[in-house]
């Protein structure tokens, strides 16, 4: 893969400027990028993977041997989305309640060097929202049946968690402690798979560095996610000329009927 | 082959859909049926969202059902004048249908309307099938000559007002019975995403008594229209035609269903029914478990406001 060579590439001279400026920091800093800043999920592919690396710049080697995780967040964009729950009505299983979330992000993956509990205090995980526990999820207000009760506490949360399930069922969000790796003392990789049925628009990749517990540094780089190729393409159509869509649809229909009598009417 | 589906946004194997297309017009050529209402149903047990298996299931049947009509077509086998009658019925029955089917569909009910209209119709057609070829069977075992009704009997039908003539099928009688066999046709396109012809076909025999060999043609002749139309009220509504899907089905129906006609021809007529019956029923029983049984995941994820997402 070139995007892979590039990537390697592009570690080395990160290597290189660290180790060049490397005395002058002063205290622990993030150096990090992305291994491309646009993608282009060709959706007839199966997705793609995103590399992303960076160095941690530090005032002395012994600083650096000591204990400090990174964690890398990437976070799509936000959609409303509405969760259904079935219940049995009549002895028929039907969308019984719903919960309707204004703005629920489209992608959330987390990569760590270690498991988030291990790393920092849930009040740390929690101001920063990092991890699927401590991601915030309000429901809008004028739904029936959120009057905050503690009844309604359970099922907001059964809710909650069913948003987060779901969208783990579909590779959108993820967590993967172990997915960010160091390269000896200052350099680290992650790699994360970029699904084909991603969202399109601006994501954002934050990488917190952590020490002894609580956020030293953190540095947030934008990322772009485009859709390109023929599906693309059709999406567009049905959901911008909608009428043009369906029009040439029901042609090329009538075509394939009328071709298919055609070719079977001579044998 | 994992081919992306861009409205469904899911993946599929596209050898499966071909597959799906070619096993469901092998069916529809070996026993002279749409194939619709079955083909609806398996989408949905593939795991396409049943909005889009209903409305790229009407974009598959514009293509079968022209090719069925030029056949009847080139027959004169068509006649026009009941047909078009007919489609006026089928326009306002299908704008009601997907009326029907996008408020459904704003509210999270439409995966339920479509599943309960599938086992009430999969259910009472499947078993009058059943019991009519099982007593046809017995009949020809005992050696008795089957008694078809015969045409030409007066109903109540006839006395309806607003009566025309219909050269080709040579009859006398009310606009209002077609046109409310067209608009319950277009209601359950749209709902269904099936042509109709199940229902149109014994309509128009025993309840019309049109000769029998006009009847399929004009049959045929109304599905084109009214699925084409369904299509794109589906897509300008709701966005849920997937063209993608709907050719690999086409493909593979196209091509079932030639060997389909071949392998009717060589084999007894109600045990054809009965095996068609059975088929209908099973998937009956399979949609009304969906129901009936309690789901692994309770909750559905979907864009606000519209269900039928993922």
């Amino acid at each position: 893969m070139g995007t892979r060579a590039t990537a390697a590439g592009l570690v080395l001279a990160v290597a290189i400027a660290i180790f060049l400026a490397g005395p002058r920091a002063k205290a622990e800093e993030l150096v990090t990028d992305l291994s491309q800043h646009l993608i282009a999920v060709k959706s007839t592919f199966t997705g793609t993977k995103l590399l992303l690396f960076g160095a941690v710049e530090a005032e002395s080697p012994e600083i650096r041997a000591l204990e400090r995780d990174v964690i890398i967040v990437i976070r799509g964009p936000r959609q409303a989305k509405t969760s259904r729950r079935k219940a049995k009505v009549a002895g028929i299983w039907m969308n019984y309640d719903s919960r309707t979330y204004a703005s629920v992000p489209g992608y959330y993956a987390i990569l760590s060097t270690r498991a988030l509990e291990a790393i920092a205090s849930p009040e740390v995980l929690e101001r920063h929202q990092i991890g699927m526990e401590y991601l915030r999820l309000r429901p809008e207000l004028e739904e029936a049946g959120t009057d905050g009760s503690d009844d309604n506490k359970e099922l907001d949360e059964a809710f909650r968690r069913s948003v987060l399930r779901l969208m783990q069922r579909e590779d959108l969000y993820s967590e993967v402690p172990g997915g960010v790796t160091f390269l000896g003392h200052t350099l680290f990789r992650a790699e994360v798979d970029i699904p084909a049925n991603v969202p399109v628009g601006n994501y954002t990749a934050d990488v917190y560095l952590i020490r002894d517990g609580s956020v030293i540094h953190a540095q947030a780089t934008p990322l772009y996610i485009n859709k390109i190729g023929f599906e693309r393409f059709v999406f567009n159509l049905a959901h911008r000329q909608p009428l043009v869509y369906g029009v040439v649809s029901v042609v090329l229909a009538l075509v394939a009927g009328w071709a298919a009598a055609a070719i079977f009417r001579k044998t | 082959m994992q081919i992306y589906l861009p409205i469904a946004e899911l993946s599929v194997n596209a050898i499966v859909i071909l597959g799906m297309g070619g096993a469901v017009g092998f069916l529809s050529g070996m026993f002279g049926v749409g194939g619709g209402f079955l083909m609806t149903p398996l989408l949905i047990f593939a795991g396409i969202p049943p909005a889009v298996a209903v409305a790229t299931e009407a974009n598959q049947i514009v293509a079968s059902s022209v090719s069925g009509a030029l056949v009847h077509w080139r027959r004169r086998a068509v006649d026009v004048k009941m047909g078009v009658v007919l489609l006026i019925g089928g326009v306002l029955g299908s704008f009601l249908g997907v009326w029907i089917f996008s408020l459904l569909r704003s509210l999270g009910q439409v995966d339920l309307l479509i599943s309960l209209c599938y086992v009430v119709f999969l259910g009472a057609i499947g078993a009058l099938m059943l019991i009519e070829s099982l007593g046809a069977i017995r009949r020809s075992r005992q050696g008795k000559p089957s008694t078809a009704r015969r045409p030409g009997q007066h109903s109540w039908v006839h006395g309806l007002p607003f009566k025309t003539r219909f050269r080709s099928s040579k009859l006398y009688i009310s606009v209002i019975p077609p046109l409310a066999i067209g608009a319950t046709v277009g209601i359950l396109a749209a709902i269904m995403g099936v042509g109709g012809g199940f229902i149109m076909v014994p309509a128009m025999i025993y309840l019309l008594r049109m000769p029998t060999n006009v009847v399929v043609g004009t049959s045929l002749f109304q599905i084109i229209f009214v699925t084409g139309l369904v299509t794109i009220l589906h897509s300008v509504q709701n966005q849920t035609v997937d063209v993608v899907l709907a050719l690999l089905l086409l493909a593979g129906g196209v091509i079932g269903a030639q060997f389909g006609a071949r392998a009717g021809q060589k084999l007894n007529g109600e045990q054809l029914r009965a095996l068609l019956a059975l088929m209908v029923l099973a998937v009956c029983v399979r949609l009304a478990l969906g129901l009936l049984l309690t789901p692994d995941e309770l909750f559905s994820l979907g864009p606000a406001g519209a269900s039928g997402g993922h």
